[in-house]
């Protein structure tokens, strides 16, 4: 299983990079430089990592990689989708 | 200024983003294509993800996928290698009425997958001699077992000594019963896949009413119908196919497990004369020899060492009564009408041990009987193990028609 850890975390981290590269990533959604990148190649890896492990859970280890797959897409789509809007309701509405 | 326009100021959404102006318009060409690029290979992998796990004809074509290479070459795919389980080996036995069955399980090491619940199993049945050591047949097995199917190899003392028994249908059964019980197996999950010899055992098996109910499926590759026209097309050398006869040389295999099983019904100094015509291919017996065979044992031979091409039919009929009992005891064409289950014939047209016009016969027999099965003719294949040295295409065209009975097979399963 460490193996296939390891290349779950490689397809979070290549996930994160084509999010990036879509501009749907976190940098996309307003956070600047290299945290951008970062939280997205983050946000990738444990999507990804969770996606892996529940996919062997449920299915087997034969369909833990496709399932670390579609849960890594999700997480790097949705995660900094879900940052934004709460970042937006954040500042709209400030602590009094 | 009100909130709304501050956060406008400091979060741009990514049509917003994507519309600043940055370097060369060329740059913001080839930036734009390679965004676009990455958006069409995230949404794709995420519907070939989906389809892979959550749909559960898309969870069976990867299966049937990652056992694909194992069946049509002596290899694993790295991906099942990567993701697929590793592979426990247990060796055990279980008695039965022809004697001890030798079993060889290889299963997924990991525990049971919550989906489906209960993994598949399949006892194969690799026809004579002893297999169990053979690395295609292996290589095979433990594909299986990674991709998360419990496969069980069983053998008998009469198959390992290249002959064929009506009882040892009984030891198919106990191996189908052991492996109904096996940890992790469903129950209703378990079929059977007979290579040459192997199959017409399992259709014995499958034919008995205890086992009605019991067996997913049985597949059959490089099997034979009805043994009496086996031995027919053996004795003229010859077999017809699409209303047209041709040559056709068997194997010496065939001939010393038909001399072996015959040899059963006749006495011992006739059966060691018999089996030993054919026991390091075929050394013709001298007159005198043949002079101390009874009428029927000559016959037999005669079809064996294929010296009488012409008179087959009439050394057919000169066959004892215990012969023809003995190989209508050893046809599936027999029980045919009994087989309570899918069946798949598998077949290749060159095959050397079993001609393939035996295939088609069953097929034909199915067909009037409008009971569910598939039959697919290959041409990659030697019997049951793939030539060597084969081109592109006919891997290819084999390999598919190959994917879509694997597929069939597992469907029920997923």
């Amino acid at each position: 299983m460490v193996q296939l850890t390891l290349l779950w975390m490689n397809v979070g981290v290549i996930l994160g990079a084509l999010a990036q590269g879509a501009r749907v990533g976190f940098s996309a959604r307003g956070m600047s430089g290299a945290n951008g990148w970062l939280a997205s190649l983050a946000v990738g890896v444990a999507f990804a990592l969770l996606g892996g492990w529940a996919g062997t859970l449920l299915f087997g280890r034969l369909y833990g990689t496709p399932t670390a797959l579609w849960v890594g897409i999700l997480g790097v789509v949705v995660a900094p989708w879900l940052w934004a809007r709460l970042r937006r309701r954040n500042i709209a509405t400030p602590a009094e | 200024m009100s909130h709304e326009s501050t956060v406008d100021s400091r979060i741009p959404t990514p049509s917003e983003a994507s519309r600043r102006p940055s370097g060369s318009p060329l740059g913001r060409r080839l930036g734009a294509i390679g965004r676009g690029l990455a958006r069409v290979l995230l949404a794709a992998l995420l519907v070939v993800g989906v389809a892979m796990t959550l749909v559960p004809q898309g969870r069976g074509a990867l299966r049937a996928a990652m056992l694909l290479p194992a069946l049509i070459s002596a290899s694993q795919p790295l991906p099942l290698t990567v993701n697929g389980d590793d592979v426990r080996h247990t060796a055990t036995t279980v008695p039965s009425q022809g004697g001890t069955v030798y079993l060889d399980v290889y299963e997924p090491a990991a525990a049971t997958p919550l989906t489906p619940g209960a993994r598949e199993g399949v006892v194969i049945i690799p026809g004579v001699g002893d297999e169990r050591r053979e690395p295609q047949l292996i290589n095979l097995v433990e594909a299986m077992a990674r991709s998360g199917i419990v496969a069980m190899l069983m053998t008998t003392p009469t198959l390992i000594s290249y002959a064929l028994a009506p009882v040892d249908a009984d030891a198919v059964a106990q191996a189908v019963l052991r492996l109904q019980r096996w940890p992790g197996v469903g129950a209703n999950r378990v079929g059977i896949l007979g290579f040459s010899a192997g199959g017409a055992l399992a259709s014995l098996a499958a034919a008995q009413p205890r086992m009605h109910g019991h067996i997913a499926f049985l597949t059959f590759f490089g099997g034979y119908f009805h043994a009496e026209s086996l031995l027919m097309d053996v004795g003229r050398r010859a077999l017809t196919a699409d209303g047209k006869t041709q040559p056709w040389k068997p194997d010496n295999v065939p001939l010393l497990v038909l001399a072996n099983t015959i040899a059963a019904t006749v006495p011992a100094q006739e059966a060691s004369v018999l089996t030993a015509a054919f026991s390091n291919g075929v050394s013709p017996l001298s007159a005198d020899q043949l002079a101390q065979l009874s009428p029927s044992t000559q016959a037999a031979y005669h079809l064996l060492a294929g010296d009488q091409p012409e008179q087959a039919a009439a050394n057919v009929a000169a066959l004892s009564p215990a012969m023809h009992q003995l190989l209508a005891a050893l046809s599936p064409s027999s029980v045919v009408q009994d087989l309570a289950t899918p069946v798949y014939l598998l077949h290749d047209q060159s095959d050397p041990f079993v001609p393939f016009t035996e295939s088609r016969d069953f097929d034909a027999a199915l067909n009037r009987l409008g009971a569910p099965h598939q039959f697919v003719e290959f041409s990659i294949f030697q019997h049951v193990e793939v030539k060597s040295g084969l081109g592109i295409g006919p891997l290819i065209a084999d390999g598919f028609r190959l994917y879509r009975v694997v597929y069939a097979l597992l469907e029920p399963s997923i």
